[in-house]
């Protein structure tokens, strides 16, 4: 069962979304703790 | 009352945001997830999936951090949150008893599933394991199918899953006892220097680890087809309201709402401090997990080896039997088996470790107990049960009557429980007056519709339907009359399934007792420690 366009594309934004969302979260977490 | 323990207290802000993080990852993240995604739609399930994250998870999740820290004004026992929060009335006594027994009882049989992760660990790095059949040709397709069966029957041999008692003639036991001293020692060190310190090593350690066994998946040849069996969307799956259901609930269990814990950890935060960005930051650091290694490690990698099989383990057979396989099949699969079931075990130890907090702290608080003696009276009691989970372990029949009541049914109710407070007890629009106090993130005004009737409602739906699918299902599990009725009907051996309704239905009458017993002590500690102010 190869990997479609359309599995990629869900697979790439889910993981994207996922790690980018904590990213901010901590950035902005380290970044008003630190000051 | 006063905090009988005041020096205990979190180093870091982030501190804190590990430990809760890090008590949320554990084998849901690794093992349920993909299996979820799997078998509900493919790469479609993130709909749903990002629906309840946005409407169920995270609202429930603030709800804790946000109730935690005003509840902690009077102390840091889920009698003194729940008092502060409601008074002292029955609702009151019995979220408390409830917010008391679900981690102290996750907790008994956790353990024993942490030891098996830490016995694989180690039977892989010393090569322990051999799956490989003898006698059968690598190309033969007999091969894979001959591994799964040695994989299962290796399982099934270290934790005595054979018959009643057989656990204790095996390693597990003292794997177990390894794990009791490491969680002993962990605890007795203390917040800040015994569960933050481990949360500031193992949360590090476990996506370094995480990361190192993604590249060695990704590299595989083939592995864009097991990928491509995980995230191929099934558009058609959306219209299926069982998948909903399955979103919202591997939501829930991920990111363990409703288990009593984030309540205690929380209540040790001031007004100075921000509650809303922390309690999403944890809650992001878990779908980070969950998404990226959860997405991309056990079912591509299971798919590639195993064909479409994969789809038949559930949890512990993913975890326990599939994958080993998969281990024994891939090049230097030895040290990437070590390094997997090490990092479940990190999950499971950096979990565990969290659970006996809520009984420790009601123990010192409403019993005045040395922080030594209530961990060491706690342990000694968990540990007898553990035993008794152990030697009643014939085709797991303890531990999963167990998880059933207590790691499903009543962290429902805690969470709808927490829920109601929130939005109709307390109000959406004071909690939220609270929640502002050191916020570095502010709640939008459309949170309070969200929390006041859209999680209630779902929740409430969640429940129903879990109700219907299992309820009677567990009920029956534990009813010998209907095994001996129904055994040859349903084709199953009559002695065994008639010991293992006795099994489960001895486990649901101690639990019974165990919880008649604490709401008596819960009772009994408020009569003792009078003068709680509320929380307004």
């Amino acid at each position: 069962m190869e990997l479609n366009k359309e599995g990629l594309i869900i697979m790439i934004t889910s993981i994207s979304c996922a790690t980018g969302f904590c990213i901010y979260c901590i950035t902005r977490f380290l970044k008003n703790n630190t000051k | 009352m006063t905090n009988p323990n005041p020096k205990e207290k979190w180093a870091s802000k982030l501190g804190l945001i590990l430990v809760v993080a890090s008590s949320a990852i554990g084998l849901g993240n690794f093992l349920r997830f993909p299996g979820q995604v799997a078998k509900n739609g493919g790469g479609a399930f993130m709909v749903p999936y990002l629906v309840s994250f946005l409407i169920l998870g995270i609202p429930v999740c603030l709800s804790e951090w946000i109730m935690g820290r005003m509840g902690g004004k009077n102390g840091h026992s889920s009698v003194s949150i729940f008092r502060t929060l409601l008074g002292d009335g029955k609702i009151s006594k019995i979220s408390a008893t409830i917010a008391i027994l679900i981690p102290t009882l996750i907790y008994v049989y956790y353990v024993f599933i942490e030891a098996w992760c830490l016995s694989y660990a180690i039977d892989f790095l010393i090569g322990n394991i051999n799956l490989s059949p003898e006698n059968i040709s690598p190309i033969s397709p007999e091969y894979s199918s001959e591994i799964v069966k040695n994989s299962k029957n290796y399982f099934i041999n270290l934790t005595g899953a054979s018959m009643t008692g057989k656990a204790f003639e095996t390693k597990i036991i003292p794997y177990t006892l390894l794990c009791y001293s490491l969680n002993y020692f962990i605890v007795y060190r203390g917040l800040s220097k015994g569960l933050e310190a481990l949360a500031k090593i193992s949360v590090p350690l476990m996506l370094i680890s995480s990361v190192f066994v993604l590249i060695r998946v990704l590299s595989l040849d083939g592995i864009t087809n097991g990928l491509g069996y995980m995230w191929n969307p099934d558009w058609a799956s959306l219209l299926k309201g069982e998948v909903w259901v399955a979103a919202a609930g591997q939501i829930f269990f991920s990111l363990s709402v409703g288990f009593g814990i984030v309540l205690i950890f929380t209540s040790y935060l001031t007004e100075k401090d921000d509650v809303t960005l922390s309690g999403i930051t944890a809650a992001s650091l878990n779908e980070m997990v969950e998404v990226v290694f959860g997405g991309m490690i056990t079912i591509p990698v299971g798919f590639l080896f195993l064909g479409m099989s994969v789809a038949s383990f559930g949890v512990f057979g993913m975890g326990f039997i599939a994958l080993p396989s998969v281990f024994t099949l891939m090049p230097a699969g030895r040290f990437f088996g070590m390094a997997w079931f090490f990092i479940l075990f990190l999950a499971a130890l950096t979990s565990s470790v969290t659970m006996l907090q809520p009984g420790i702290n009601f123990l010192e608080e409403g019993f005045h107990f040395k922080r030594k003696n209530s961990i060491t009276l706690l342990s000694s009691i968990t540990f007898i049960l553990t035993m008794g989970i152990i030697y009643f372990n014939h085709d797991f029949t303890a531990l999963d009557v167990t998880d059933f009541w207590v790691g499903t049914m009543l962290i429902y109710i805690l969470a709808t429980i927490q829920v109601l407070i929130y939005g109709w007890k307390i109000g959406p629009a004071r909690a939220r007056l609270e929640s502002e106090k050191g916020a570095i993130l502010i709640l939008p005004k459309f949170f309070d519709f969200i929390i006041k009737y859209i999680t209630p409602s779902f929740l409430l739906i969640i429940l129903a339907v879990f109700i219907k699918q299992s309820f009677f299902e567990y009920y029956n599990k534990m009813n010998p009359y209907y095994w001996e009725e129904n055994a040859s009907l349903l084709g199953v051996d009559l002695v065994s399934s008639v010991e293992k309704a006795r099994i489960s239905l001895g486990v649901f009458v101690i639990l019974i007792i165990i919880f008649i017993l604490t709401y008596i002590m819960v009772n009994f500690s408020i009569k003792k420690n009078k003068g709680v102010t509320k929380w307004n």
